[in-house]
């Protein structure tokens, strides 16, 4: 039974900005997650993905603080070699279609965990794996 | 002589498929290039019993669920009158929140921070705070089969049937969870679409540099 979540920056982007579309859905699930009843995930790609948006749109002060606040509860999965060579070989038996790089590098980590991903990107819930919140699957 | 081809035992099948899954584990390129069909089914495979899993994850029936619900909310419901409030109502509120969320993990419970702490209070006597040491106060007294985070910070042991045994307070823990959702909602005046088109903006972001 699966006890643990990697959190993908779909999911990160929509509980940090409060205009986002998805807020309303992602901002009690992510206050939920970070009470330590699941070990929580994310991996080295996504970090780079949030900081860089963040940074972009709030600035420095505001990407540093985001990084900061997720550092204490958060496992850094960092994707080696095999993962990221694994995922280039998935995007390439798919054409590229679906699922980008960074994402497939966050559901085979996902896998290897034997997680659920926090998303609201349905690609994730159309290649078999198994998402948060539910409906985004449906 | 024509060669007919062997016809393997159902033993003999699980042996070779076993075979195949250990070699996988142990060195997955390698049996992607002998054999990159049976390597698909593997991880789709995979990914479907994952998606089972965390789906059919919970400890209680429907009607469990449904009983440790309506006791919790009756109880949070008379907290509202303190003074009648009793320690053992305070007890079983929490043990009825230790199961849902034990159960159910991904759905966010209908109790607040605030009563939580307020029935940790009432049972214990032990004040959650981000400050101070870590405390923790035994109900009962033995080896407890579970734990369960109410709060990050706020763990709750319980005996095999779910009765309370003890609740240790971390204020470190709970100085991590203020950080962590100190960063909800902050980012004012983001586009809408920035989650669902992430990759769009970071194209953006990546070429303005």
């Amino acid at each position: 039974m699966s006890d643990s979540i990697v959190v993908d920056t779909s999911a990160f982007i929509a509980a940090f900005s409060s205009d986002d579309t998805f807020h309303s859905k992602a901002s009690p699930l992510y206050t939920n997650l970070t009470k330590g009843k699941l070990d929580l995930y994310t991996t080295s790609y996504i970090v780079v993905e949030c900081f860089s948006l963040i940074h972009r749109r709030k600035g420095f002060t505001y990407a540093k603080d985001f990084i900061e606040s997720i550092q204490p509860i958060f496992n850094i999965f960092w994707i080696d070699q095999s993962i990221h060579w694994e995922a280039w070989k998935s995007m390439v038996a798919k054409k590229g279609v679906g699922l980008n790089l960074v994402d497939w590098t966050t559901a085979i980590v996902t896998t290897q965990l034997g997680a659920s991903v926090f998303t609201f990107d349905k690609d994730f819930y159309n290649e078999g794996l198994s998402v948060i919140p539910r409906q985004i699957g449906t | 002589m024509q060669k007919r081809a062997k016809t393997l035992t159902s033993q003999q099948k699980d042996y070779l498929a076993q075979a195949i899954i250990e070699q996988y584990e142990r060195d997955p390129i390698s049996v992607e290039k002998s054999f990159p069909e049976v390597v698909r089914i593997l991880q789709n495979s995979t990914r479907r019993i994952m998606r089972q899993r965390s789906e059919n994850r919970s400890t209680l029936t429907e009607l469990e669920k449904g009983k440790r619900l309506q006791s919790l909310c009756k109880l949070l419901e008379e907290m509202k009158d303190t003074k009648g409030f009793s320690r053992e109502q305070a007890i079983q509120a929490l043990e009825d929140a230790a199961a849902l969320v034990e159960a159910f993990p991904f759905d966010p419970i209908s109790i607040s921070d605030a009563q939580i702490c307020k029935l940790v209070k009432i049972a214990t006597g032990l004040s959650v705070t981000t400050k101070g040491r870590r405390q923790t106060s035994v109900l009962k007294e033995g080896e407890p089969s579970r734990e369960v985070y109410l709060l990050r910070g706020v763990k709750l042991s319980l005996s095999w049937d779910k009765k309370l045994m003890s609740v240790e307070i971390d204020p470190k823990q709970m100085a991590i969870q203020a950080r962590a959702l100190s960063i909800i909602g902050i980012g004012r005046g983001m586009p809408p679409d920035m989650a669902e088109r992430h990759d769009d903006y970071l194209v953006e972001a990546y070429s303005e540099r």
